[in-house]
């Protein structure tokens, strides 16, 4: 389902990376660990093809991302990836629910408002669903990146750093939410934290 | 949620800058249509009016000045000249039609014109209710003059002396209504017309040069006597004519105040010549120039001089509307870049969702082009709004009624121009958001 293999990165000639090989299969969470500046959302943007590795492999749903470009790359990680990021942005000129519906239009999915109502309703924010984001705390917030994470159901959901930005009772309730809603939709999840309150168990713990 | 609905939500979640920019480029565009409307229904006018006038015979002065007068009733006279040139003229087999004007008073503003019924001929006006005008103080009004002034058939009213402010109100006649003229899109729409026998009688009595003066600063000139039996014989026919209504009491009066006019107190402002032409047309020019106090103008080269004088006018509004277009540019270009600025994120969202470059290229594209396209449909309405209020008080002072509600072809492609401009504006911004590194965006 993901797989990489002898995937580096060069920052710069001085400032190599280099991320051990690893595979998970479909619908399996797993939880990369590591301290600030060892390449973890480097490693998130390789995954997501949002950056060119120097070397390497990186295969989702059986598709090597590294050998595709433009907007066949921008498309397969549109229907194929969601990614919730450390703090949460949206378009801000438009309502929770018209974030999550272009969310679907611009991965070329059709329009569905009640699978929007029906993520929403499980992540405990479907009173916002006509709201603007400006009007929403960080917890509501991050909870609607789920939902936007979610809602065209991907083979893969890439978290980075989805807790740090909120607080311990939120941190449990995200995270919790979060892994409920992947297994919901049988994908495949993958976490990258610092974050020492994520001590579930997890299928997989990757140390970078 | 498509793409051109997020360019959409995205203008109108900052509502002040694409306001600012959607006003400056209105503005900008109307006042090119403004300038537009109003040269199209300029030449139509000079052309409705003007194109049938060959010739031109008035009291010596400014040429531009006498066409202006007599024929677009827009100037004050150069002055008056005798009616019996007129009467002399009359017997030159080789002028087939020839209009006397006079000009001088006024009811409300409305230039009273004193003429014969070949003037209401010369515009092609058709009467829409009523008569034509047979004796003097008998007026037939123009469209316009009856829709402002709420005159109908059979009303009454006082003319005065003077065109722009009436010095003295001629109290002692009234004028009747008997006949209401169509739109003919000329000069006769905001026109009183009566008899040149009217003038006459009106101004019975107050005939010192001084109080002859037609406007302010025209000292008019009193046209040497043209002693000719004819005329007088011709008046003294006119006069006969008169006698075939004498059931009225008023007319009686009329019969005898006009025949105690002096001859050289029957004075008419012009002489307008339709259908001239070849040997007769120089004839009657030099004729007229003759006249130690006549003249004689072809309009036709005096209104080209006027359109020529007009276009250095035309041509800074022209470049003031560019100049504001050009600044609504910059002011749609600073304001997309701005707003762009706090969307760094937002783009880079774009691409993590599944926007290609390109769509994310055509999303700032189209806020260009909404821009553009609002700017001109407000356009469209501040333009033929303006003209309407220009139109209102232009009319008083050119005597023709410009409105703001009809449409010109070439407004269309100003549609073209406002695209072209949204487009432009957009092009940088569209670009820099094109060229966004996701990742590094992303990871700041």
């Amino acid at each position: 389902m993901v797989k990489i293999n002898g995937l580096t990165y060069n920052y710069s000639p001085e400032v190599q990376l280099k991320f051990p090989d690893f595979s998970l299969s479909k619908g399996e969470q797993a939880l990369i660990l590591g301290q600030s500046g060892c390449g973890k959302t480097t490693l998130l943007h390789l995954l997501s093809g949002l950056l060119q590795p120097n070397s390497g492999n990186v295969d989702v749903e059986n598709e090597n991302i590294t050998k595709m470009s433009g907007a066949r790359l921008d498309n397969f990680r549109g229907a194929n990836i969601g990614i919730v990021f450390q703090t949460p942005h949206f378009i801000e000129a438009l309502t929770v629910k018209e974030n999550l519906t272009l969310t679907q239009t611009l991965a070329g999915k059709t329009r569905d408002v009640d699978k929007v109502k029906t993520l929403l309703a499980d992540l405990g924010v479907e009173s916002k669903l006509n709201s603007k984001l400006n009007a929403l705390s960080v917890g509501e917030k991050q909870r609607v990146s789920i939902a936007r994470a979610l809602v065209n159901s991907p083979a893969l959901i890439l978290a980075d750093e989805p807790t740090s930005a909120l607080d311990d009772k939120n941190c449990d309730a995200v995270l919790k939410l979060v892994r409920e809603q992947a297994k919901k939709y049988n994908s495949t999840l993958l976490i990258v934290t610092h974050d020492n309150r994520l001590k579930d168990p997890f299928d997989k713990r990757i140390e970078l | 949620m498509n793409i051109l609905r997020l360019s959409w939500k995205n203008i109108i979640s900052k509502p002040l800058p694409s306001i600012l920019s959607v006003l400056l480029l209105a503005v900008g565009l109307s006042t090119a249509i403004i300038l537009k409307l109003t040269e199209h229904q300029l030449t139509e006018n000079i052309n409705n009016t003007g194109k049938d006038v060959k010739l031109v015979i008035g009291a010596k002065g400014s040429r531009l000045q006498l066409v202006l007068s007599s024929v677009f009733q827009i100037d004050n006279p150069t002055g008056n000249i005798n009616y019996g040139f007129y009467t002399l003229l009359k017997r030159n087999r080789m002028i087939k039609e020839m209009i006397p004007v006079s000009m001088g008073d006024s009811y409300k503003r409305k230039r009273i014109v004193g003429t014969n019924q070949d003037y209401i001929r010369l515009f092609s006006g058709k009467l829409k209710e009523g008569v034509l005008f047979e004796k003097p103080l008998e007026a037939i009004i123009g469209i316009a003059v009856a829709a402002e002034l709420g005159l109908k058939v059979g009303d009454e009213f006082v003319g005065g002396h003077g065109m722009e402010e009436v010095l003295h109100s001629h109290d002692e006649y009234k004028y009747k209504v008997v006949g209401v003229l169509e739109r003919s899109g000329s000069v006769l729409d905001n026109l009183i017309l009566t008899p040149v026998q009217t003038v006459w009688i009106m101004h019975a009595g107050h005939n010192d040069d001084s109080e002859y003066t037609l406007g302010a600063g025209d000292k008019a000139m009193h046209a040497p006597e043209v002693v000719l039996e004819d005329s007088l014989s011709q008046i003294a026919e006119e006069h006969n004519h008169e006698h075939h209504h004498h059931d009225n009491h008023v007319e009686v009066n009329l019969d005898s105040v006009l025949a105690n006019i002096d001859q050289k107190d029957r004075e008419i402002t012009a002489i307008l010549f339709p259908n001239l032409s070849g040997n007769a047309k120089i004839g009657v020019l030099n004729n007229a120039n003759n006249q130690p106090s006549m003249m004689a103008v072809d309009p036709a080269p005096e209104i080209m001089l006027l359109k020529n004088k007009l276009t250095p006018f035309v041509s800074i509004i022209v470049a003031i509307s560019w100049f504001i277009t050009i600044i609504a540019m910059f002011s749609v270009f600073i304001g997309l870049l701005n707003s762009l600025r706090g969307r760094k994120y937002e783009i880079a969202l774009m691409r993590v969702l599944g926007a290609s470059k390109a769509k994310v290229l055509v999303s700032i594209l189209f806020e260009g082009v909404i821009l553009s396209v609002l700017g001109y449909l407000l356009c469209l309405v501040l333009s033929h709004a303006g003209m309407e209020l220009i139109g209102s008080w232009m009319q008083n002072e050119y005597q023709y009624e410009f409105t703001g509600w009809i449409f010109l072809n070439s407004e269309l492609t100003y549609l073209l121009v406002a695209i072209a401009i949204g487009l432009v504006s957009a092009l940088i911004p569209a670009y820099k958001a094109y060229n966004t590194d996701i990742s590094e965006t992303l990871s700041k």
